[in-house]
């Protein structure tokens, strides 16, 4: 699949591309059509999030004085330093350098796992603060469950975006270390777009969730 | 930039293979990345789940034959429908003419090798068919009843049917919507042929382009309304809940931003589709040609401003109201731009009535009273009474099928010589496009009379006086299937002993005809010549013979 | 030599993270001065600009073409469609 009339094609090279510069712009031109779907996913939510604030503004500022900033404030400090390991990660394999790619990779993945870990704190908090939703939920206007509602399905949904980053993350920079695959900028590139929107997703949910009713 | 020119593969290597010829395993076909195989196990899973989707609804129509039913629990009857609407819509409809006609043509027609990313491609088939599995599981373990729409609190709280495994289905089936106009889009941005300028493509690309658009963007929310609705059943989380102070209407304005632009992924590509019909059997160029270009992006891009004139009723304010149907009127323009562009090609033209015409032919005019009807529906006032009527059921069949299906019939036929290297019978193919006409009218035009009327939808038990109707268009639906079942039997045929087709059977303009019926695994042996505009017909050459082709 | 390329490689973007850094304090120290509906508004804002030295600088979108400006501007654009009709919907209820 990779190579075609044997010879004739640079490696690393997919078909039907002519080039590998066409092909890496192609790579991001696809990847930010993709992005914009994603955007359009999460608008869902934050539509959502919206229509139940301007409606119910007391009980959110109620509901979401009780998230725990601390590990919010953490988590994105994470995020951010994972998006500049990314960044040089990205740099470094266009430079060919092969050491600082793969290792910048890893640790970006590992950051990714740092926020989830600091999240499955954070989960386990909110759970012993009774913030589960049914039958024990702590707080008392019944709009409340809305705003915690959101919190769960918006940091989830995100979560599971993070997860599958980290997997790509893991499995190129596996793939690049065993030359499976010629350490090049396309799929990096294609990464590093998708990773910088999982942390750009972040951005806009941490004050929706965290500071709203300090 | 030297960028741009594409590599052709050396003419030795080639012979007079096609890409019918790579391969004759399972695996090769169950593995490929070729857009042209990909495109036909499209074609052969959507077949299948169209005879689904119409044995639903003909076990619906046989019922509603009297007015008390006559074999179904009202239960049983309301998930006969739900699957019909899920079937046809997501497992048929969205992805017919993009995922079979799309994936084959759009690579040729802009002289490229393959799509940009052959790999998604085949992955965007799986997520179709993991999609299918739920549905197919959702069938075996007894249906929905939610209908299509899935609105809560019902579908959240209250139904017992497999509500999550159905949404699931089709949750998993939209990702295979976005990843084809991922790919699309970067193919045609990126991939297009030295010469293949955005003003000399085929309008079939163009809406590619324009469908691809309202994939990509207006899925994803159908996504996280499916989303959010399974956490609420699944979770108990309170969503649209109103106990909590949720609102099922926001169910409904995060569903219909998706469903009201599907309904344009459904048309854009037929337009595409009739667009090349018309003017190969009119043996002119496209009437109007940019403003049919800027018609189907004001389509696209309107077309996501229209979602509340489905939930006039639901409780929306009066101003959003006001807002949604003024919009709505807006939205028709374009349409009705593209209506009379299309008479405009035909007239003076030398006119050819083989199959493919007479679909789109069949197109023109069930459109434009589909679209017609809707303009009606578009008014708050006329809504407000014909709301959930047969009125409504018989405008959006007749746009979909009477328009969608009539092109996707339409393609078919006038693609199937290239796709498959045979001519088919076109004394049966004829007759199958005409009773087609008629059975959509005699099933259709009697709902809209209902309708009006005051016959409700989604009912299984009916007042008596009604049943005339109900019979009359249950009897067209009769025809409909016959009608049906007659390609299936004169295209396989034509598979097993058609007569060969030559390149160019039509003398059609289009890169598609620049290369062998059926085309070689990398499309063209030589590079395709693109320097002239798209429809260079002249309307004093004679046309083709028609071809009769084999007797049954 | 390899040393030297690499550092080259950290320094800008290392910059635009201290630039991040500096402006999610500032967006979380903003939330404690009670500034009514305005807080949201303004801690938004300062996502918006975060995002958007993000993009500019470690998504390189400035050296990105044309196209891609308009790809990245496209969700945007479309979510605000589906923000304002919607509260075409919600802001005009008296109900």
């Amino acid at each position: 699949m990779t190579n075609g009339a044997a010879g004739t094609l640079e490696a690393g090279l997919q078909e039907p591309w002519p080039t590998r510069a066409l092909q890496r712009e192609g790579v991001g031109v696809g990847m930010w059509i993709f992005l914009a779907s994603e955007v359009l996913f999460f608008s869902g939510l934050l539509i959502t999030y919206a229509v139940y604030r301007s409606l119910y503004a007391e009980a959110f500022r109620v509901a979401a004085a009780r998230t725990d900033i601390v590990y919010g404030a953490i988590n994105t400090m994470i995020l951010l330093t994972s998006s500049l390991t990314m960044t040089v990660a990205l740099r470094a394999a266009t430079a060919q350098l092969r050491q600082l790619a793969i290792g910048c990779l890893i640790a970006t993945a590992a950051l990714g796992l740092a926020f989830l870990a600091v999240k499955g704190l954070e989960y386990y908090g909110d759970y012993t603060k009774g913030l589960i939703l049914g039958a024990h939920f702590a707080l008392a206007p019944p709009e409340t469950q809305l705003f915690w509602m959101l919190y769960w399905v918006m940091t989830g949904v995100h979560a599971i975006h993070l997860t599958a980053g980290i997997l790509i993350v893991l499995t190129i920079a596996i793939l690049f270390e065993r030359r499976i695959v010629p350490l090049q900028a396309s799929t990096t590139e294609g990464v590093a777009i998708y990773w910088h929107f999982v942390d750009c997703v972040w951005l806009v949910l941490f004050p929706l969730l965290y500071l709203v009713g300090r | 930039m030297t960028d741009m020119t594409l590599p052709f593969a050396p003419v030795e290597e080639l012979g007079t293979e096609s890409y019918l010829d790579e391969g004759h395993t399972v695996m090769s076909w169950l593995g490929t990345t070729d857009h042209k195989r990909i495109a036909i196990l499209y074609a052969l899973s959507i077949t299948v789940f169209f005879f689904i989707g119409g044995v639903a609804i003909a076990l619906v129509r046989l019922e509603l034959v009297s007015p008390q039913g006559l074999f179904l629990t009202s239960d049983e009857y309301n998930r006969l429908f739900t699957m019909h609407g899920i079937i046809m819509v997501w497992f048929f409809l969205v992805p017919s003419i993009p995922a079979t006609m799309g994936n084959f043509m759009l690579p040729l027609m802009i002289g490229a090798e393959d799509v940009a990313f052959p790999r998604l491609n085949l992955i965007s088939w799986y997520l179709y068919v993991i999609g299918a599995a739920f549905t197919v599981y959702v069938l075996i373990a007894g249906g929905v009843d939610t209908g299509w729409t899935f609105y809560p609190p019902f579908s959240s709280n209250y139904s017992h049917s497999n509500v999550v495994a159905a949404a699931a289905g089709v949750f998993v089936v939209g990702f295979s919507s976005i990843a084809t106009g991922v790919n699309f889009l970067t193919t045609i941005h990126m991939l297009r042929a030295p010469g293949m300028t955005w003003f000399r493509l085929p309008l079939f690309v163009w809406s590619m382009y324009t469908v691809s658009i309202v994939m990509v963007l207006a899925t994803p929310v159908l996504a996280m309304s499916l989303l959010l609705l399974t956490a609420e059943r699944v979770f108990g989380l309170p969503i649209f809940d109103a106990s909590a102070g949720g609102d099922p209407i926001l169910f409904q304005h995060l569903f219909w931003f998706y469903s009201h632009p599907a309904v344009y992924i459904m048309i854009l590509p037929a337009m595409g589709v009739v667009s090349e019909v018309l003017a190969c059997f009119s043996r002119k160029h496209v009437f109007g040609y940019a403003f049919m270009v800027y018609a189907m992006f004001t389509i696209a891009v309107i077309g996501f401003m229209v979602w509340g004139h489905h939930m006039f009723v639901a409780g929306q304010s009066p101003f959003a109201n006001l807002v949604f149907s003024f919009l709505s009127f807006i939205v028709a323009v374009p349409s009705a731009i593209k209506v009379f562009n299309w008479l405009g090609t035909m007239y003076r033209g030398h006119i050819g009535f083989e199959a493919p015409m007479i679909y789109a032919l069949g197109f023109l005019g069930l459109f434009t009273i589909g679209g017609l009807t809707g303009l009606f529906l578009a008014s708050v006032p006329i809504d407000i009474a014909t709301t959930d009527s047969y009125f409504v059921v018989a405008h959006f069949h007749t746009i979909m099928v009477g328009g969608t299906v009539s092109a996707y019939m339409a393609g078919i036929h006038y693609w199937w010589p290239k796709v498959t290297g045979r001519l088919y019978n076109e004394f049966w193919a004829q007759f199958a496009a005409i009773t087609m006409f008629l059975g959509f009218n005699v099933t259709f035009l009697p709902q809209f009379i209902m309708g009006w009327e005051g016959m409700p939808r989604r009912y299984h038990i009916y007042p008596e006086v009604f049943q005339a109707y109900h019979v009359i268009s249950s009897f067209g639906a009769l025809i409909l299937a016959v009608a049906y079942l007659m390609p299936l039997i004169y295209l396989s045929l034509s598979l097993i002993n058609g007569e060969r087709a030559g390149d160019n059977p039509w003398h059609a303009r289009g890169l598609e005809w620049q290369t062998s019926s059926p085309p070689p695994k990398k499309n063209f042996r030589t590079p395709p010549r693109i320097d002239r505009d798209p429809y260079d017909y002249d309307v004093r050459e004679e046309p083709p013979e028609p071809k009769i082709g084999k007797a049954l | 030599m390899k040393g030297t390329i690499s550092k080259q490689l950290w320094k800008e973007p290392a910059a635009v993270w201290l630039g991040l850094v500096v402006l999610f304090a500032i967006s979380t120290a903003s939330a404690y001065v009670p500034l009514g509906a305005f807080n949201t508004a303004l801690n938004l804002v300062f996502s918006a600009v975060m995002i958007a030295l993000l993009v500019t600088f470690l998504m390189d979108l400035r050296r990105s073409s044309v196209l891609i400006h308009i790809l990245a501007g496209a969700g945007l654009f479309w979510t605000i469609f589906l923000f304002t009709l919607t509260f075409a919907d919600y802001a005009t209820r008296h109900y």
